[in-house]
């Protein structure tokens, strides 16, 4: 799930199968950071220099990176730096999303809002494979899509995916996001050229909704 | 002072973007019609253009190319200041990508010639000859016919309407993005 703006790539997501080999990405978290908003299931919380493992491993999965639109591989001074990046930036709102269903919080994905200074900011997020399927994404973005709305002065919001990933398209759907126009072969993921579909929100569609 | 000749056409030639163009690009860039349809919302100093036509060239995945009318025996190489007058630019950026995108102006005393068809399409012409892109995007506003037109007429499918994306003139304006793909110039 994601956007390719910026510093960090933003393709959202997947539906592909999980078939993790890899460790539980959860457990190699540290406590994460604080509360920022919350959903029923979920809360998006601050991300820390902590987090750079588990994001870094999110990004690397061949599941994820690819749907990012990431095409090399990530290390984890690389992860760290852009989070310090971000901290320092008021324009690029990063959260980590957070499973709040036992006593600590599990991160299952991430989700970001960029150049808060446009006239529509971009959306991005993903979601770790094996927590997909489950509405987590579209919770969590849409917090995130609340939060924009009320707390910045933002006449709507986009998003861009790979058009065949059905799981980061239904997520904007869901939120009631409309199909803005699809470039052919615009970029080239998976050894093919494959087209990346755009959607807006408005705030009175967001208002209405 | 424009530089050498990359391409010529019919009536324009396509010269390097010089530093000493610097003030040329500025006062067209501070044009109302010129930076309302480039969405440039505020006026740029000398320095400030300065330092942009400088990072262009130090950027592997740009290109810039001057739009000139030259006299009759204009120089090739650092012609004279009557020799050629400059007309406008066209960027090409991130050709070293999937898909290259376009940018261009005129300055608003020669719009309506056609001067900009003939320097987008030398310049399209370019970029699919000497980079391995797939594709070349461009955009534009809802309201700029003329350049909708102009990408139109060169073959440029319209890909995407951002609703509101932009906000321009004193209202919220659509973005039209524009795609021509390799297979289509090539046919």
């Amino acid at each position: 799930m994601a956007a390719l703006s910026g510093g960090e790539p933003s393709f959202v997501n997947a539906t592909h199968s999980p078939e993790t080999d890899l460790v539980p990405l959860s457990h190699l978290c540290d406590m994460p950071g604080t509360v920022f908003r919350r959903g029923d299931r979920l809360a998006l919380r601050t991300v820390e220099h902590e987090d750079a493992e588990f994001i870094q491993r999110g990004h690397n999965h061949p599941d994820v990176g690819v749907t990012l639109g990431l095409n090399r591989p990530e290390s984890e001074t690389e992860a760290e730096a852009n989070i310090e990046d971000d901290e320092g930036d008021p324009l690029n709102v990063g959260l980590l999303v957070c499973l709040e269903d036992g006593d600590e919080p599990t991160p299952i994905g991430k989700v970001r809002l960029s150049n808060l200074h446009h006239t529509r900011p971009e959306i991005s997020y993903w979601i770790l494979p094996e927590y997909q399927g489950e509405g987590y994404g579209t919770e969590a973005v849409g917090v995130l899509v609340d939060y924009a709305f009320n707390a910045h002065e933002i006449r709507g919001l986009q998003a861009q995916a790979f058009a065949p990933n059905e799981g980061s398209v239904g997520v904007l759907e869901n939120l009631g996001f409309t199909h803005e126009g699809q470039l052919r072969d615009a970029r080239f993921r998976n050894g093919e050229h494959v087209d990346v579909v755009w959607y807006g929100l408005l705030r009175e569609e967001w208002e209405d909704d | 002072m424009p530089g050498p000749i990359i391409d010529a056409g019919e009536r324009v030639t396509l010269r390097a973007v010089e530093r000493e163009d610097a003030e040329f690009v500025q006062t067209c860039a501070t044009h109302p019609r010129v930076r309302f349809s480039l969405g440039i919302d505020s006026h740029q100093t000398k320095a400030e253009v300065r330092e942009r036509i400088e990072n262009d060239t130090e950027n592997e995945g740009t290109r810039g190319f001057l739009v000139c009318l030259d006299e009759e025996g204009a120089a090739a190489g650092d012609p004279d200041e009557e020799e050629t007058t400059p007309v406008g630019a066209v960027h090409a950026r991130g050709v070293d990508r999937e898909r290259a995108w376009l940018g261009y102006w005129l300055d608003p005393d020669y719009h309506g010639e056609g001067y900009a068809g003939e320097a987008v399409e030398l310049v399209v012409d370019a970029v699919f000859r000497s980079h391995p892109v797939h594709g070349i995007s461009a955009g534009a506003y809802g309201f700029n016919e003329a350049s909708r037109g102009l990408l139109e007429s060169l073959g440029f499918t319209q890909e995407a309407r951002l609703r509101n994306a932009w906000y321009v003139d004193g209202a919220y304006r659509d973005g039209i993005q524009y795609g021509l793909l390799r297979r289509e110039w090539e046919s």
